[in-house]
């Protein structure tokens, strides 16, 4: 079964879309199959540890299912509307949360790199993009995270986002700016 | 002249697709390098992080919790349909409702339907016109049968027609699939609470014992719908399948009371077809039916210690139920040890704890150990199991006691998983219904968010650099 899921061509998933849309559960059911593991990965890189990337995750596709109705497509992915949603919600999770201390990720370090010492610098320095990414406002950090970490055209990210490629290449232009300001701060 | 927004993206792109580097993007522009570099570094510095993959355990149980949320929302929003198809008798007075059904038989019967059409509709599935005179004719059997027993063999033969029903409906037609896979639940609860109101009489064990047995048949014939699904059904067979469960502990937990071994017996009997089901489908490849199964079997696992307890609150003797238990573990870690390597590590090893901890459990509950109200006056014969006789010694499981496993996932009663989760509210105020995410259902939306707007000051071309820290974000 697992095979039978992993195996969607873009037409099934379409239909899968389709369907869901129209309320068939067992299709969102293979969405959520399809799209979980990537929905995870985008929660997880922004909260830090797995019991709220768990949380939130499954919240996703709660509300993922409660919108479904009033889906519409457009020229970005299904997983942009799913990303959106995902967003929205770490949003509110750390509104709710109140206190704005980050989580340090749950990240091994790996041996990717040609010395361990490579590999804790690697860390580190990634440790450190990330805080710089979530202390940008909201659209900012979306922006970011849609192509740099999702890998999503500027033409997706727009559409996705209900604005023009224009304003997707201020808004990166802008959180770049952002980020060499804050790196170059905390570097002093 | 392009300006720098535009080259940044431009070169961005062109990186990323491999079509440039670094270098010769800078090459390009010579006067704006000293602008674009650093913006380049940084945006080439972000990367995927990696090892960020869910555990499997919360893959399979926040979609099994998805699919719950899915039907009982969908329960909640057809309630008034549910009211007219069977609801009526949970709303009208029993007697009302018998006189009602005998009428609607009699009008059935010289009715121009006549018994043609009755008979006819014997053969309906859920969907087609006649399904409707199949359910009201099995009804009024039901009403017009007045012995207790009977009544509940008889909902039990409907139940059974609904799994066919089911059966012949999966992979086709999804909507009327879950009218057979509600009305399978009807049956059953219609069943069980016959027995259960028997129950308060002294006289039902029989009856539990005879619905408990025909739900393990009903389980694995579920099971074989379930493996035979390829389209279409999934989750309204996996409903059934759940409700089957849910049902069986219902009963088990009733039967405990009076005759708590039997209880055990049929508990252990699931939790070996849980496992010989796991297991094939481990030896088939289905590697996510398999460990499925082995989660359905870690809660009635755990479920076997209810029984205990029920058993112990009625005053029974807990020594042969704990007995029956630690005999039946030996069988159940060989069938689990014998399923390393064909499913994932992690569910392996927490079966194995889940094993280990009722092994412990178990242990302590035949060797009636102080505290545990086991060694009561009416137990006089709780002798303690003799140390080293048994392979389920300490030493003799790879388990250790006291190391209980993480369950990873969620569950319903963890806080950011439920619906009515404050802040997850559809009545939000300030939530545009354009915006996916953003709708009234949409939680963890804010309204005074800027940017979620195209015409939000700050988004536009026209405005570099304008953009107003916003609200609610995170800040250090």
């Amino acid at each position: 079964m697992q095979e039978k899921r992993n195996t969607e061509s873009a037409t099934d998933i379409e239909l899968l879309i389709d369907e869901s849309v129209n309320g068939n559960a067992d299709d969102f059911g293979r969405i959520y199959d399809l799209y979980v593991e990537r929905i995870y990965r985008h929660v997880y890189y922004r909260v830090g540890n797995t019991k709220d990337a768990e949380d939130l995750t499954q919240q996703v596709f709660i509300n993922a299912w409660k919108a479904i109705g009033r889906y519409k497509k457009t020229t970005s992915p299904f997983i942009a509307w799913l990303i959106r949603i995902s967003h929205n919600l770490v949003i509110d999770h750390y509104r709710k949360k109140k206190d704005t201390t980050y989580f340090e990720y749950e990240w091994e370090i790996k041996d990717s790199y040609s010395s361990p010492e490579k590999s804790v610098e690697k860390y580190f320095e990634q440790q450190q993009l990330r805080k710089v990414i979530m202390r940008l406002p909201s659209e900012q950090q979306q922006v970011i995270l849609m192509s740099f970490i999702e890998g999503f055209t500027y033409a997706e990210i727009a559409s996705a986002l209900n604005k023009t490629e224009g304003n997707i290449r201020v808004i990166l232009h802008r959180a770049l700016k952002k980020m060499q300001q804050r790196l170059q701060t905390e570097q002093l | 002249m392009e300006s720098i927004k535009d080259i940044l993206a431009v070169c961005i792109e062109d990186i990323k697709e491999g079509r440039r580097t670094l270098a010769s993007c800078l090459a390009i522009y010579p006067d704006k390098r000293q602008q674009l570099e650093p913006l380049l570094k940084i945006a080439l510095s972000i990367k995927e992080p990696p090892s960020f993959r869910p555990a499997k355990d919360f893959k399979i149980k926040a979609r099994v919790q998805l699919m719950e949320y899915i039907h009982d929302s969908r329960s909640k929003k057809t309630s008034w349909k549910r009211f007219l198809r069977s609801g009526i008798r949970e709303i009208w007075h029993p007697v009302q409702l018998r006189t009602a059904m005998i009428i609607v038989a009699i009008l059935l019967v010289f009715s121009g339907l006549g018994t043609g059409t009755v008979y006819a509709a014997g053969n309906s599935l859920p969907g087609e016109t006649l399904y409707p005179v199949k359910i009201a004719t099995e009804q009024v059997r039901s009403l017009l049968t007045f012995n207790d027993t009977a009544q509940i063999e008889l909902e039990l033969a409907f139940a059974d027609t609904r799994l066919q029903e089911i059966e012949a409906l999966v992979n086709k037609n999804v909507n009327s699939l879950t009218v057979g896979v509600e009305g399978y639940k009807r049956n059953i609860t219609n069943a069980v609470e016959k027995a259960e109101s028997d129950s308060d009489t002294g006289v039902s064990s029989n009856e539990l014992e005879t619905i408990s047995l025909a739900l393990l048949q009903h389980v694995s014939v579920i099971d074989e719908i379930n493996d035979s699904v390829v389209s279409t059904g999934e989750e309204a067979v996996r409903q059934a399948l759940g409700f089957a469960f849910t049902a069986q502990h219902r009963v088990l937990r009733s039967l405990a009371e009076d005759d708590p071994l039997r209880a055990t017996e049929i508990n252990i009997i699931s939790m070996q077809n849980r496992l010989n089901r796991a297991k094939n489908n481990a030896n088939e490849g289905e590697i996510m039916e398999a460990e499925y199964a082995l989660i359905q079997f870690q809660e009635m696992l755990k479920f076997s210690e209810e029984i205990t307890k029920i058993a112990r609150e009625f005053g029974h003797s807990t020594t042969d139920i704990s007995a029956l238990n630690l005999s039946a573990a030996t069988t159940q870690l060989e069938i689990i040890g014998n399923m390393q390597g064909k499913v994932s590590s992690e569910i392996i090893d927490s079966t194995k704890e889940c094993v280990g901890e009722s092994l412990e459990y178990h242990k302590r509950e035949s060797k009636g150990s102080p505290g545990n109200g086991n060694n009561t006056p009416t137990e006089p014969g709780n002798t303690p199991e003799e140390p080293g006789n048994s392979p389920e010694e300490p030493g003799n499981t790879p388990e250790e006691p006291g190391n209980s496993p993480e369950e990873p996932g969620n569950t319903p009663e963890e806080p950011g998983n439920t619906p009515d989760e404050p802040g997850n509210m559809p009545e939000e105020p300030g939530n545009t219904p354009e915006e996916p995410g953003n709708t009234p259902d949409e939680p963890g939306n804010m309204p005074e968010e800027p940017g979620n707007t195209p015409e939000e000051p700050g988004n536009t071309p026209e405005e570099p650099g304008n953009t107003p820290e916003e609200p609610g974000k995170v800040s250090v």
